[in-house]
């Protein structure tokens, strides 16, 4: 097992830099999810820990050891890809098995450590088989059992469910999560799913444009984003971030939305008065009443998304767009008329113009 | 009125295809089973044509003359395909990728590939002129090796026009790789990596096994290619000196049209294509079994 550290990586290919001044400590046995929109840098990034990537600046350590020179191999790392990557002309035992080979261990250590793997992932009656005679989700097996039978000190996944259906993508999802439990081994995982992120992860780390812009566990994440970017990425739907202006009531700030409605923030906040926000609160965190009524936001609905197990309602304000989801069943339908009422405890507060988070003082 | 619309969907698209089919019979099925036919007479320009029954296609088994360019052409096809292959397989890895200088490199190696025959062969006579003035000739002299005769010497010139197909063929199949290499998942490569392959290990285990079908495609078309070469022999040694660079088109064409020996000619050719149709067929049944393995 093995912790990896990442200290100042830069990484530009010709002009465009594509990773800015990384820097990250995974610990020892810790599941770590990179997650981050397109082009956000986050395969650069694994790519670079594996060794498949130069970094242009920086250092990356495995174990407490600078690998950055050191070619993959020499990094006692696996790798599972999002196209499995399996050797087409190889059968399961021998694709399993190529890294052994290629290491120099005796065949019937490796027939014994391909064995073993196999069992643990209910691939023995699969071993003789060629690639292209399994599922896509045995196929991901297959790929997981190649990193595992190496006994690596950091397992490294690059979208591997990207390519399952969504049913086989749960499942499997469950494997890795189990996988890691039994093994503890490290792990880094890079996503673009916030729900594989949010399941998976013991650390998250968020990235945009090649810098990260926040990281830490899962419920902080979601709970305490530190801007608009890390809020509404994580969460599905997605946080509601009203434009609204601050009013100050007797030392409390209020938020003063387009349509007129004000809104509490409680005291503490470190705002001033007129100061440009957005008023973000999670569709869970909003309240929804019938007809017209004081102290909320009053909208229509716009759309009903029931999936039987959750509801969420797409409503219409004056001037602003606010969703809603619960768990209960309700008699609602598109065009009534509702109050939304936010749970002001659960109010995140952001600057309009930065987009960085405006927290409460410790204080108060 | 559901037969009539039925009749109609079966009919249209063979009316669309009525003129070309029409053209096809005439010009190429009519005269291909016209062949066939001869191939069991022996043809007479004055008078009816003599039945000979399987005559002409005994005397092909006995007939010396094209035994050597059956052997010839045996040493031409195989060598083409060998060497054509390595070396177009080489160049696709060389010249594999986007930069500019490759894009320029790719095209100018391309021309070949898309130059008349004719052109090609006057320029090999130009570059492997016998005389000490030949180009090549010339680049011998820097070495002080003395001028070769090339294709006016019976033991180089076979050598020469092989050289001179490899050349017209290295670019086509180039082309034939690099649209292969471009279809291997990347990925594979960087697992190999990750399982600490080195670059020739790379290659055997990724490149390779993705170039089959590449290979396969390289391999029949160089195949039919060889056996039924004409043009490139005819334009520059017509076959000689001495019958050395006579292979089995050349012989199937004197015979034909300058000993007017139609039957025997026919025979011959029918010959040849039931031997390419059957090397098709094991080349298919091979690529198909690899397939499944």
């Amino acid at each position: 097992m093995g912790s990896v550290s990442l200290h100042n990586i830069n990484k530009s290919f010709k002009a465009v830099d594509v990773i800015h001044d990384v820097a990250l400590e995974i610990e020892d046995g810790e599941f770590c999810v990179l997650i981050g929109p397109s082009g956000s840098g986050k395969s650069t990034l694994l790519r670079i820990i594996a060794g498949l990537e130069e970094v242009t600046t920086g250092t990356v350590s495995i174990n407490g050891k600078d690998v950055t020179e050191l070619p993959p191999k020499q990094r006692d790392i696996a790798m599972v890809f999002q196209t499995y990557a399996l050797y087409p002309q190889m059968t399961v035992a021998e694709n399993m098995g190529f890294a052994l080979k290629l290491a120099g261990m005796p065949k019937a250590q490796i027939a014994e450590k391909v064995r073993q793997t196999a069992r643990m992932l209910e691939l023995e009656p699969l071993l003789e088989r060629l690639p292209k005679a399994l599922s896509g989700g045995q196929r991901q097996r297959v790929s997981m059992g190649r990193a595992i039978v190496r006994d690596p000190s950091v397992f490294l996944f690059d979208e591997p469910l990207s390519n399952l259906d969504a049913k086989l993508r749960v499942q499997v999802r469950g494997e890795i999560a189990d996988l890691h439990r039994r093994l503890g081994t490290t792990s880094i995982y890079v996503t673009h799913d916030q729900v594989e992120a949010m399941t998976l992860g013991q650390k998250i780390v968020v990235l945009r444009d090649g810098r990260v812009e926040q990281a830490g566990p899962p419920l902080t994440l979601y709970n305490d984003p530190i801007n608009t970017f890390v809020a509404s990425f994580l969460g599905t739907p997605s946080i509601n971030l009203i434009e609204a202006c601050v009013e100050m009531r007797g030392g409390e700030a209020a938020a003063r939305l387009p349509d007129g409605a004000l809104l509490p923030l409680g005291s503490g906040h470190d705002c001033r008065e007129g100061q440009a926000i957005l008023y973000g609160i999670r569709p869970e965190h909003v309240g929804i009443v019938a007809g017209g009524q004081e102290g909320g936001i009053t909208a229509t609905i716009h759309a009903v998304e029931n999936t039987g197990s959750d509801m969420v309602i797409l409503s219409d304000a004056q001037g602003f767009r606010v969703s809603a989801a619960f768990k209960e069943q309700r008699p609602l339908e598109p065009g009534q008329t509702v109050t939304l009422i936010p749970d002001h405890s659960k109010v995140r507060v952001f600057d309009a113009g930065s987009g960085k988070r405006i927290r409460r003082h410790e204080n108060s | 009125m559901w037969f009539h619309s039925k009749r109609l969907r079966w009919t249209i698209p063979w009316l669309f295809l009525a003129p070309a089919l029409i053209v096809f019979t005439w010009f190429k099925f009519v005269p291909i089973i016209r062949g066939l036919v001869m191939s069991f007479y022996k043809v007479r320009f004055s008078g009816s044509d003599q039945w000979v029954g399987l005559a002409n296609f005994e005397r092909a088994f006995s007939d010396s003359a094209l035994h050597a360019a059956t052997l010839n052409t045996l040493i031409y096809v195989v060598s083409t395909t060998i060497a054509g292959g390595v070396l177009s397989f080489a160049v696709a890895m060389a010249l594999e990728g986007q930069a500019r200088h490759i894009r320029i490199i790719r095209t100018a190696i391309f021309i070949p590939a898309v130059t008349s025959i004719a052109v090609l062969a006057e320029i090999w006579r130009i570059l492997f002129y016998p005389g000490a003035t030949g180009v090549v000739n010339q680049m011998l002299g820097v070495f002080a090796i003395a001028p070769q005769g090339f294709m006016s010497d019976p033991d180089q010139a076979l050598f020469i026009v092989i050289l001179l197909q490899i050349w017209k063929n290295v670019p086509y199949n180039m082309v034939i790789f690099i649209a292969g290499l471009a279809s291997i998942n990347r990925e594979l490569y960087d697992a190999a990596s990750v399982d600490g392959a080195s670059a020739l290990r790379k290659l055997w285990h990724v490149t390779i096994p993705g170039l089959v079908p590449a290979f396969s495609v390289v391999i029949m078309l160089s195949l039919i290619r060889g056996f039924r070469v004409f043009t490139e022999v005819y334009t520059t040694t017509g076959g000689g000196p001495a019958d050395a660079t006579e292979v089995i088109m050349t012989n199937i064409f004197k015979t034909g049209f300058e000993r007017f020996d139609y039957g025997y000619a026919a025979a011959v050719s029918f010959l040849l294509f039931a031997f390419t149709v059957c090397l098709t067929i094991v080349h298919v049944t091979v690529k198909n079994r690899i397939d499944r393995t």
